[in-house]
């Protein structure tokens, strides 16, 4: 028992608390609102365009509708920062964007940011932190910030999922 | 932010002065009211106030989010919430961050573990020791040991296991 207590060494070297992964080359976008920053590849998102009406309660908690032309009604969601659609639509998130093989389904943000030709140092997230399910397993850090990488498809099988 | 350095520092609380012969030292952790666990000292480096945490989308129960500390971004786990009892800490509450190395050889890696109230510093010797608790899978993953103490199973906590590595 004596060993247990005293045979770790002093740990105060500082060193990189997350596991580096391979870095990350081409063009993604950072999606922002509030306190949840996620990057995705460009590939997966589609064209970003302007919220210019509040949407309305749809019937079904965390999902919204808005007029999309056309006598046509498309689905919006906004995220809290754990990922998960907000039952109350929150002020300030007048962006919206779609996903590629994921039409009718809108994701609304404060903040979208192409960033082209970039490459990218992704930090792994503790695997015991994580549910088998979860939307991320890496961030990347710009500044004093991070945000959480993801896919179109990730993202919006946890949607999805968090909506049924 | 304020932080209270504890490598450095002399053994905290008023019983660490006594000392059985062949004791040494662990810092006890208040995890939920009336629970503790035992870290070794050396794992112990900063207290920290609270801080700002950044919640991480998809986390289990109990894993509170991301803490810049440092330069860098430390998993921050809030004990009694991993293992689903009363009393987990509101947000807000004061941090300990821990370091340890996964495998020898290999760099330091740290973590931060949420408080209730400010660790203690006692010695414990073989004497001291029983059984690992069994009222929760948890205990037989990170812990490495477990000591007796006022009346009470005290399990010796391995930083890397209670952080996944």
């Amino acid at each position: 028992m004596r060993e247990v207590l005293s045979r770790m060494e002093p740990a105060m070297t500082m060193d990189a608390a997350a596991a580096t992964l391979p870095p990350m080359s081409g063009n993604f976008v950072l999606l922002g609102s509030g306190a949840l920053q996620l990057l995705l590849p460009q590939a997966d998102v589609g064209a970003a365009g302007h919220l210019g009406q509040r949407p309305r309660p749809s019937g079904q908690p965390g999902l919204f509708e808005i007029d999309a032309g056309d006598s046509q009604a498309a689905f919006v969601v906004a995220l809290s920062p754990r990922m998960e659609p907000m039952e109350e639509f929150p002020e300030g998130r007048f962006l919206l964007t779609s996903f590629s093989g994921h039409d009718g389904l809108l994701l609304c943000w404060n903040e979208a940011k192409v960033l082209g030709r970039i490459s990218l140092q992704p930090r792994a997230l503790p695997p015991a932190m994580m549910a088998a399910d979860a939307p991320i397993d890496a961030y990347v850090e710009f500044g004093d910030r991070i945000a959480f990488c993801s896919s179109g498809d990730r993202l919006l099988a946890h949607v999805f999922a968090t909506l049924n | 932010m304020e932080t209270v350095d504890l490598v450095s520092s002399a053994p905290i609380g008023p019983a660490a002065a006594v000392a059985p012969p062949r004791a040494v030292p662990a810092r006890l952790v208040e995890y939920a009211p009336g629970c503790r666990i035992a870290l070794p000292v050396h794992a112990t480096l900063e207290v920290l106030e609270p801080a700002p945490i950044v919640e991480v989308p998809g986390a289990r129960d109990g894993w509170r989010g991301l803490l810049r500390w440092r330069g860098d971004w430390l998993p921050v786990v809030d004990l009694a919430g991993r293992l689903g009892v009363e009393g987990a800490v509101e947000a807000g509450g004061h941090l300990l961050v821990l370091g340890w190395r996964p495998a020898p050889g290999q760099p330091f890696r740290h973590g931060a573990l949420v408080l209730r109230a400010m660790p203690t510093t006692l010695r414990f010797g073989d004497d001291d020791q029983c059984s690992i608790p069994t009222d929760h899978a948890l205990w037989a993953e990170i812990a490495l040991a477990c000591v007796w103490h006022d009346g009470q199973a005290v399990p010796i906590v391995d930083p890397a296991r209670l952080f996944g590595d």
